[in-house]
Order: structure tokens, then sequence, then C-alpha cells
């Protein structure tokens, strides 16, 4: 198991929980807008996934007021949402390494 | 003084003023975004407005301050997570008499409801498992719930219409459904279907408060009226120039009335450049033509289903309409003259008078 991923330990009904991975071990998720307003102020956020996928999932369980607004109730993410990595457009299996930079932006429109 | 809260392509707008005065433009909100229906809930007050973010999905958001100030989002408006469905819109949210319970209505076929004044909203599981959902048709708007009528002092009672899916009633707060279309033809269909079709696509429906189990509905070709509370309806569009439209509006104090603005069957914009609103207080045994201070010639305009909208009732009746183009009508005496309330809007979505 990588050194970054949660570590589920223990069995049973009070045994089971979940080690955080320590901050440097995630990416930065820049927030920006009512995103940022959602998960309290601050722009940028600690996020672990191994994936574009699993960190908005991530980001959506540790600021519950962002579900349903990155990603739909089928989990996939919303049309005219852009994702990048490091300042590369991503999609939802680009691979997330740690120190990673996310960017989540509404995508260009008009009319 | 009157409220009108303007849904339109590019947010909300609010005019105030009265009828035979100026309105004006008293303050914006979600300037940009697509917002699709704005109400004021009459009893505490509170704003709701519903918004389709391009970016961020559809939402209604409300609030008890200034309409420009700040916003917040209501909690509990999605489909369930996992599932293979995203909502799509928000198309209607409609209160109960006292303000104790309202529903919102929207689009896939899906219906909330909130019983904390519209903080927190819960699917209504019932139409969402309903057996029949998987023969549910869109129309070219989507799969909507856009109209919601309750039952006056009786908040389990409520009809709906579904574009385009028909009429549905219960009398159990929403425990179980059944539908009311008994008596409705789909001439879109072909005759041999009809019979037992489903996929009705209801455009508008309203209930008559002082009798409740009259229903006024328009269709996508016919006006019908139920006086059994919805469970079978009787086309009353004779005497109309089109039977085809969107919004219907009622007088309150009259159950024997209805508004209908008729459009072309083929392009759906008023007939032969004309704007009239048509006006029954017969219960749709005869109709009559209002034109006055309304535009005449070279007019064709789109009035959306819920851009059609009342105050008050009686005498003191007031009506107003929006189109696509941007432009607001009203009358302040029942519908028999019209003056212009705005022109140079953001195509217009929904119109609600209150205040």
């Amino acid at each position: 198991m990588p050194a970054s991923s949660p570590a589920h330990v223990g069995t049973g009904l009070a045994a089971e929980f979940t080690v955080q991975p320590y901050a440097w071990e995630m990416a930065t998720v820049r927030l920006r807008g009512q995103l940022d307003k959602l998960a309290g102020g601050g722009s940028e956020h600690q996020v672990q996934g191994d994936t574009v996928s699993g960190l908005l999932h991530a980001l959506e369980t540790t600021f519950g007021a962002l579900e349903g607004w990155i990603l739909d109730e089928r989990g996939v993410l919303r049309q005219h949402v852009n994702v990048f990595v490091n300042g590369e457009p991503a999609q939802p299996d680009t691979p997330v390494a740690q120190s990673d930079k996310i960017e989540i932006l509404p995508a260009i429109s008009g009319g | 003084m009157t409220e009108l809260l303007i849904g339109t392509r590019k947010g909300l707008f609010v005019l105030d003023g009265a009828p035979g005065g100026q309105f004006e433009i008293t303050a914006r909100a979600f300037a940009g975004e697509p917002l699709d229906y704005a109400m004021r809930e009459p009893v505490s007050g509170r704003l709701f407005a519903a918004v389709t973010s391009p970016f961020w999905g559809p939402r209604i958001w409300f609030t008890d301050g200034d309409v420009d100030g700040e916003w917040q989002p209501a909690t509990g408006v999605s489909l369930p997570r996992g599932g293979d469905q995203a909502l799509k819109r928000i198309w209607a949210i409609v209160a109960g008499d006292d303000g104790s319970r309202l529903w919102a209505g929207g689009d896939p076929g899906v219906l909330f409801e909130s019983r904390d004044g519209g903080a927190s909203w819960e699917l209504n599981r019932a139409l969402w498992e309903h057996p029949t959902r998987p023969r549910w048709r869109p129309d070219s708007g989507g799969l909507s719930v856009h109209s919601i009528a309750p039952w006056p002092g009786d908040p389990d009672r409520l009809a709906l219409a579904i574009s385009a899916a028909g009429v549905w009633l219960t009398d159990d707060g929403g425990a179980s459904w059944r539908h009311g279309n008994a008596g409705i033809v789909a001439d879109y269909l072909p005759a041999e279907a009809r019979a037992t079709a489903i996929d009705l696509c209801v455009h508008h429906l309203e209930r008559a408060p002082l009798r409740p189990e009259r229903l006024y509905l328009q269709f996508h070709g016919g006006v019908y009226r139920s006086d059994d509370a919805g469970e079978t309806w009787t086309d009353i569009a004779a005497g109309l120039p089109s039977d085809f439209g969107f919004p219907v509006v009622l007088d309150p104090a009259d159950p024997d009335s209805a508004y209908v603005i008729p459009v072309a069957t083929q392009d759906r914009v008023t007939p032969e450049g004309r704007v009239l609103v048509w006006e029954t207080r017969d219960a749709g045994a005869s109709w009559t033509a209002h034109g006055d201070g309304l535009p005449q010639q070279d007019a064709f305009l789109q009035v959306l289903r819920q851009a059609f909208d009342r105050k008050g009732e009686g005498s003191d009746l007031e009506l107003y309409f929006g189109a696509t183009s941007g432009e607001i009508f009203g009358s302040g005496d029942a519908g028999r003259s019209w003056f212009g309330v705005a022109s140079r809007l953001p195509a217009i979505a929904s119109v609600r008078a209150g205040r």
C-alpha cells in the first residue's frame, strides 16, 4: 500500500478507523469564489487522491458543503468544470501525485 | 406597490411599481446565470430562486434579506447519490397556503418537499420510484415537474403536471401517486395509442382556490378543465384562435375564470403578429380576447409557461406576463387594458407578482 493511501486498521464494530496521511503527502487544491466559500475559505486545501476523480471525491468528503457542486449525483465531473493539475488540463483519470497543485475552474463560457 | 420577480437567462430582476405608473428595476441577483424561477413565500417573505448554473449545476437559493445581498444554497435538492441520473433543473417552487410546506418540481420528473421553510428539501421517493417511470418521456424541454397545485387547507392533497408524463394526483402527502389523465387527448400520438398513453405533454396546470376540485390545464394542443380534482378532463378550447399555449392564470376569486395566451401551433409565437390574452368567466364555455395596450402587429412573442402571473383578485386582479424577447406587460384591471412594464430585459423564463 502506498504511504500516501489511508490505511484501514483493525476489524470489528469499533476497531476500524482510518489513518489520515500527513499534509505533506497530499496535493494542494486551490478553490475560488463560491467553491472556496463552501469549503470554509482559505483558498488552498490539502487533499489526498491518486487521481483527479479520487481527489474530487475526497474533497467532497472533507467539505460536505461542496457535495454536488463539482461532481454530480452520479459522481461524474460536471460538464463545464475544468480541472488543472500543475497548470495542465486534466481528466478524471489523470494521476495526481503528492505536492501537485490542483485548480478547479469554471470553463470558458459565452453568450 | 407590486413586486415583480423576473427570472431571465441572465439572472433575477426585481421590479417595483403600480399599475398605470412606472415600474423600476430595484434589484438584481445571480447576474449572468440562468434563473429559471423565482418566488417569494408570502407568509415568511423568504425569497427563493432556482438557478441552473452551467458550471455547478441546478440549485435552489434563498434569502431573508436584500435581493442583492447574501443568498444561501438550500440543501437536499439532488437525486440519490451513486445513481445513474443527475438533477438537471428546478422548474417551479410552490408554497402551501400557510407556508408550512413548500414543494419544488424539476427535471428529470422529480418533486422535492420542504417542511422547514425551504432551507432543506427531501426528494419524494414515491414519485421517483414510481413503477411507470421507465415509460415516462421528456419533451424538448426535458422531463419536468413544472406545475404543482396544492389543495387549500389540506397539504396532503396535491396535483402535479409533468411534461410529458401527464397529471399526477396524491391524497396522502405524496406517499402514493396516481394518474389523472382521463379525457385528455394527445393529437400528436397515433389514434390507437391515445387511450392508454401516459406520455402526455401538459404545459401548465392551475387549481381554483375557492373551488379546489376545479383545475385548468393548458395542454400541448388543448385547454382543459377538471371539476373532479383532476380525475377527468373536458376540453374547453372551443372559441380560442389556437388550442396551443403554455401558461394559465386564474382569478382566485372566481373559479369560473381562466386566462391563456394562445400561440400558433406551428411556430409557437403569438398568431398573426398580434398579442392577445384570452379570458373566460364561464369556465371555458366562451372566451374573450384582450389586446388593448398590447402590440397588435409584427409582434411574434414567445411566452413561457412560468412567465404569466397575477396579484390580487376580483376587481383588484393584476396580471403580468413576460416574453423571451425581454418585454413585460401588465394589466391593473383584470386584463381589460394593458401597459408596458419593461421592454429590454434578457429572455424571460418566469414572472411572479406579489407583495
